[in-house]
């Protein structure tokens, strides 16, 4: 089968070294595979101005030429933000980001008809652009064909079929890319038809098989036959729990242990540093602040790296869009969709990954909403605490039986406080700030199952980790790093304070009136700052404060019953975890959210820990 | 499964589709997608909604479209619908706005 057409060349200018060819194309056509096929791993990431979308950029191999990857659309009316931006692009408005010279659209084989209309929405940009094909492998397996060449005509563009998966064909890509081109000859404008218009340009579709360019391909059986158990109504849930268990499992069994490894090495690392560096605020900063907000920012790592590989693997093979259908029923009681589920349910672990792993949901207004809600989860972080004030204040005692004791409802308790009130801000976000864009309907496209290519999952897996370790990273070591100062300032004879004489422990008194409310004094104040940039060390530097390792004995003395069921609803609901800030600022692309979440999340949790300590006492 | 007989189908989004245009009017039964049975097939006569047929548009919902059901999933919260070759999930109130020509009877 050929496989391209011929493209007419054209001098370009000397000055023209460097050429820049978008990639666009609907969701789920292969464009990352065939972006990933292209550039190798000579990738970057990076936002917009000013917006949530994201694009990726690279050079393609052994050229000069850039690649840019544009978010998914549907098609050119700017009724998204991602279509918005991809407008902007392919017209030359972004600053910083040149006109592309040429355009690359991806279609899917099996989807062809459908999404005809979008290319030639891009052909008449009047932009050199190149039709390509994608899963040609799917379609010849599924007793489909395509004329590549009597497509090329009727479209006036070239058109090449490829299977970006196993890299057939990818040569007529490489080659279009790779030359000087004309200006394709145009087509008329074919927009999204208006209703009550004519649209035989759709119609017009039906031609492309009735004339044999296109064979529409038999229907995906053996998909259709996973889905009969996979969107069972009794098996499906039963699968998807199955599913959400092992990665569950797999992230706490992999990726915590990991975390804890690195966490371990970075305190021997810190220990030995200790014993060469010669004491002093200097060995402090390095250690205690530079080299410990590396350590944190590296910690996250290993449960990133664990959850991607799971979010990869149920992305590239299918199931991913099985899972959203699944859950949406539980999820569109807050005011979400399925595709929220499996973020906020890894938020469990920790909301780090979890609001990186937002990506998988297409509605800005929805993804906003997942990311603002995820930190109210009860992370693994919260458990030191919430652990030492249960066992240290609770008598346990039978409360069904020896199903479930007292000690083991007020942690479930805690989930649920958690849970709750995120599905209430959820409602809440969806029904002000963040209300549906119109009456948008809930639509899912189900990809055909097929196995995840090796070479994507890692590319995506080294993408995701460099994103974090970088530009996440950053901003986490930044932050701790200020947290540090106000914890070991001022330096008094060579030496930084103790957390008890400290700028923190200044900002503890000062905050003094403000706790009483609670129940909580400014040692348990100090703690809670401290714990800004790690939630698990609260316990640690209570124990510094009080002076014992017996923290729980200490605090029922100090702060009582009351009090200490305060502290825990305020640990519970608020914002105190600097790396999910930073995370937040990196995925929104504003300080604005982070900003919000964290005012919100603090009064919301202040309010109720009140609201506890009134009831209590 | 309510069904109407008309010889005036709703003519909010209705678009001049071709072959659905010149199917004789006396025959047509039509339905929502959401009362379509499993397995039935139709073809897309008219969406209620503006907002939503710009929407549905972009993922082969269109006027003069075939469409499947395959299977009704979440207790027939969700339905998912075979169009052209591929298959999308959509949820019962969006698929209520969704009239098509049941396919039986043309």
């Amino acid at each position: 089968m050929s496989t391209a057409v011929k493209v007419p060349e054209l001098k370009v200018p000397a000055q023209k070294t460097q050429r820049m060819v978008a990639l666009v194309g609907p969701p789920n056509v292969g464009k990352s595979t065939l972006f990933n096929r292209l550039t190798g791993l000579r990738q970057k990431t990076a936002n917009y101005p000013g917006v949530t979308v994201e694009y990726r950029s690279g050079r393609m191999r052994k050229t000069d030429i850039e690649i840019v990857d544009l978010p998914g659309i549907w098609d050119l009316s700017p009724s998204s933000e991602d279509e918005r931006i991809a407008v902007r692009v392919l017209s030359g408005e972004i600053s910083g980001l040149r006109k592309p010279d040429a355009v690359i659209v991806v279609l899917d084989a099996t989807q062809l008809l459908r999404q005809l209309p979008f290319a030639q929405q891009i052909i008449a940009l009047k932009l050199p652009t190149l039709i390509v094909i994608n899963m040609a492998d799917l379609l010849d397996r599924r007793q489909g064909h395509l004329d590549p060449l009597a497509l090329a005509e009727r479209l006036r563009a070239p058109v090449a079929l490829v299977s970006a998966n196993n890299g057939r064909s990818l040569e007529a890509v490489y080659r279009f890319v790779d030359r000087k081109h004309a200006p394709t000859q145009l087509l008329p404008v074919l927009r999204t038809p208006p209703p009550g218009s004519d649209n035989s340009g759709w119609n017009a579709r039906g031609r492309l098989t009735s004339e044999g360019v296109y064979r529409r391909p038999l229907p995906a059986h053996w998909s259709r036959r996973i889905d009969s158990v996979a969107l069972h109504p009794i098996f499906g849930p039963i699968a998807f729990f199955v599913i959400v268990m092992l990665v569950f499992q797999f992230i706490f069994r992999i990726g915590s242990p990991l975390s804890d490894a690195t966490t371990r090495l970075f305190e021997i690392v810190a220990t030995w540093l200790h014993s060469i560096i010669p004491a002093g605020w200097i060995s402090s900063l390095l250690v205690d602040g530079v080299w410990a907000g590396v350590g944190s920012v590296l910690a996250f790592l290993p449960q990133i790296l664990c959850l991607f590989l799971v979010i990869a693997i149920l992305e590239d093979s299918g199931y991913m869009a099985r899972a959203a259908v699944i859950s949406d029923r539980t999820m569109r009681r807050a005011g979400l969709d399925g595709r929220s589920f499996l973020p906020l349910l890894s938020a469990y672990a920790c909301a780090v990954p979890a609001i990186m792993a937002t990506r998988v949901i297409p509605n800005r207004r929805d993804r906003l909403a997942t990311i603002l809600i995820a930190p109210f989860m009860t992370c693994s972080a919260r458990l030191p605490l919430y652990t030492m004030v249960i066992t240290s204040f609770v008598v346990d005692r039978h409360l069904i039986g020896d199903l479930l004791g007292l000690r083991a409802a007020i942690m479930i308790g805690l989930y649920v406080l958690g849970l709750i009130v995120a599905l209430i801000t959820a409602k809440l976000l969806r029904s002000s700030i963040l209300d549906a864009e119109g009456k948008l309907p809930f639509v899912i496209e189900l990809p055909e199952y097929r196995w995840p290519s090796p070479k994507s999952v890692l590319t995506y897996l080294f993408n995701r980790g460099r994103i974090f370790v970088v530009q996440v990273g950053t901003i986490i070591v930044i932050l701790s790093m200020i947290v540090w100062l106000l914890a070991n300032l001022p330096i008094t004879h060579g030496h930084t304070a103790d957390i008890g004489h400290s700028y923190l422990a200044w900002v503890g008194r000062a905050i003094e009136p403000l706790l009483h409310p609670l129940g909580l004094n400014p040692k348990v104040g100090i703690a809670l700052l401290s714990a800004f940039v790690a939630r698990e060390s609260i316990v640690s530097t209570l124990g510094t404060l009080y002076g014992t390792q017996a923290v729980g004995h200490a605090l029922r003395l100090d702060i009582g019953f009351a009090g200490a069921m305060s502290l825990l609803v305020f640990f519970a609901v608020a914002m105190q975890c600097t790396s999910t800030l930073a995370t937040v600022r990196r995925e929104t692309g504003t300080w604005k959210w982070p900003i919000l979440q964290f005012v919100y999340m603090n009064v919301l949790a202040y309010g109720l820990a009140a609201v506890t300590f009134y009831l209590v006492k | 499964m309510s069904a109407a007989t008309s010889t005036s189908p709703e003519r909010d989004f209705q678009q001049d589709a071709g072959p659905v245009a010149a199917a004789p009017a006396t025959s047509e039964v039509l339905v929502s997608l959401e009362d379509l049975p499993v397995g039935g097939r139709g073809v897309i006569v008219s969406v209620k909604d503006e907002f939503a047929y710009l929407f549905l548009l972009r993922l082969g919902l269109v006027v003069g479209a075939e469409v499947e059901l395959v299977r009704a999933v979440s207790r027939g919260r969700m339905r998912i619908v075979r169009v052209d070759s591929g298959e999308l999930a959509l949820r019962s109130d969006s698929a209520r706005g969704i009239i098509v020509r049941l396919e039986s009877h043309r």
